[in-house]
């Protein structure tokens, strides 16, 4: 027959077994308090490890209940010393063990056979912790070149713009455009001199024909005077002849003939002063035609080439007024925008802020890791020691490693404190 | 051009701060820890302003100030202490150090700008 085996002293170590366990993974949900994406981390925590911490946490809520449930049903036995030696405790019971105590045996190796997975989720963390602290790097330095690409490029237009558009450069570009308009207005002046002395030319031309005309008609008349002088020197020279009878009959002859060619001399003096006449009407009337038609398309001319001049000396202006204060709306503009930038580039500390706090994750992750491996020891060997009481020294390791008031805050508020920590001044100087 | 020393274990965070203060023309030589810093201190350079990260590896930021402060040359040089440090007790300990100020990450560009100018004459 086997004796009654002592039920109190492995109660009582079951009991101290599971209330490690119990704090330990109770530790589990402040890590995953600590965890939580908050503000902070919002999108950093991957979901398969949220979902390890959850699963964590969800075992250390069902051993609290499993313990719970025991430690109501050992109370009803009688209380067991929490001083009692483990090895005492252990030395009955294996061959002793009621089935019940067996059963509870059991159950805290297969606990223990539990948490010996945790460490993988530790690794699991701390890796992925890894992989978020990196690519955020990765993406700190990508957004900071971006930046440093524009801000570059913002820099070259800003000192293109200050060289291009600064007031001498402007003064430089209306001094000369006024110069290449000087020397347009002197050339419409020097086809206009040009132009007028051509007209006095030609009007000199038509006088020269008038007077060569009047000269003509001049000589004509002598001639016509010399063909009348003629026409009575044969008329008289017929009366002589008619007076000397026979004799005079050839000298009649001679007579009538030099008065046919006076009258002959005649019309043609009268026709060269009508064609000359002509002549001088055409060439006058042709010159006056074409001088004043060529003065009027001239005039015509010029007065279009002015006025083109005039449009585009006041479209250059216009040009230049409105370029300047283009320049000037960039300039602005740039220098705007140059404050943003430099805010981006700011705003890039949040990471080495992010990588601090998942950094410190880790490390609490790995605390705890520690402190299971430990209790997991102890449910898989009864015959360990078990120090209950360093999970609270760890805890507070833990607070005091924190660095950050909005860290030690969120732990108290996972401790269930109501107690915050004031930032305090952001700058100061001493 | 002032010349501004960075000291911090992070790239992004001298990346950052490097940002901020050379674009608002400040000249910038930036190192990775405490003992680089110090090194290139010893050598003679003479920044007219440190900027130092709190907790950096082995050595950290107020023995770094403290080192510095033994060396003549720039016992009167300003040090800002930049970190993410919120407690009491350590600005205590960086004021007693001979850090000249304290400033907490994240910092906004315009305070930062604000207090280089103030703790470096002439800037």
């Amino acid at each position: 027959m086997t004796a009654t085996p002592p039920a109190i002293p492995p109660a009582a170590f079951v009991r101290a077994a599971f209330a490690a366990a119990f704090a330990a993974l109770s530790v589990l949900g402040l890590v995953h308090a600590v965890a939580d994406p908050g503000p902070a981390l919002a999108g950093f925590v991957p979901p398969l490890v949220a979902r390890a911490i959850d699963d964590l946490v969800s075992l250390a809520i069902g051993f609290s209940l499993f313990y719970a449930i025991l430690a109501r049903r050992k109370r009803r036995a009688v209380p067991a010393p929490q001083t009692a030696p483990v090895e005492a405790a252990l030395a009955p019971i294996e061959p002793t063990t009621t089935p019940e105590m067996q059963a509870i045996i059991d159950k805290a190796r297969q606990i223990a056979e539990e948490l010996d997975n945790y460490h993988f989720f530790t690794e699991l963390l701390r890796r992925q912790v890894e992989v978020i602290i990196n690519m955020s790097e990765g993406a700190a330095n990508e957004i900071f070149n971006n930046l440093s690409d524009v801000d570059q490029a913002m820099g070259e237009l800003l000192s293109f713009i200050d060289q291009s558009g600064s007031n001498d450069s402007v003064a430089a570009i209306i001094g000369h455009a006024e110069n290449q308009l000087a020397a347009n207005r002197e050339v419409i002046r020097q086809f206009e001199r040009q132009r007028a002395d051509a007209r006095r030319d030609s009007e000199k031309d038509q006088k020269n024909i008038r007077e060569t005309a009047q000269s003509l008609a001049s000589m004509i008349q002598d001639v016509r005077g010399i063909a009348h002088q003629t026409n009575m020197l044969s008329f008289n020279a017929t009366i002589e002849a008619a007076r000397a009878g026979n004799a005079g009959r050839g000298f009649a002859v001679v007579a009538a003939e030099v008065k046919a060619l006076s009258r002959e001399s005649d019309r043609a003096a009268q026709n060269i002063h009508s064609g000359i006449e002509a002549l001088q009407r055409i060439v006058t009337t042709s010159l006056e035609a074409i001088v004043h038609d060529r003065a009027d398309r001239e005039d015509e001319t010029f007065a279009e080439i002015n006025r083109t001049v005039a449009h585009l000396a006041e479209n250059l202006e216009l040009l230049i007024s409105h370029q300047r204060d283009v320049l000037t709306k960039v300039h602005t503009e740039n220098l705007r925008i140059a404050e943003p930038i430099k805010e981006l580039m700011a705003s890039i500390q949040f990471q080495d802020i992010i990588r601090q706090q998942l950094n410190s994750l880790t490390t609490t992750s790995a605390m705890v890791d520690e402190h299971i491996e430990s209790v997991r020891r102890v449910l898989g060997n009864l015959s360990d020691d078990l120090n209950i009481h360093s999970l609270s020294e760890k805890l507070k390791d833990t607070y005091d490693r924190y660095v950050m008031a909005q860290q030690r805050n969120a732990h108290l508020q996972a401790e269930g404190s109501d107690a915050t920590e004031a930032e305090g001044l952001r700058i100061e100087l001493f | 051009m002032k010349t501004i020393l960075l000291v911090d274990d992070s790239a992004t965070m001298l990346m950052s701060i490097e940002g901020v203060l050379t674009k608002s023309g400040f000249g910038v030589r930036k190192v990775q820890s405490a003992e680089a810093a110090l090194e290139l201190l010893k050598g003679g350079f003479k920044p007219d302003l440190m900027i130092t990260d709190l907790y950096m590896g082995a050595m950290d930021g107020i023995d770094l100030i403290k080192a510095v402060r033994k060396q003549p040359a720039l016992r009167f040089m300003p040090i800002l202490l930049l970190t993410t440090e919120s407690q009491q007790a350590k600005r205590a300990e960086a004021k007693a150090s001979g850090a000249t100020g304290w400033l907490v990450k994240p910092v906004q560009p315009t305070d930062l700008i604000k207090v280089v100018k103030q703790v470096v004459p002439g800037a």
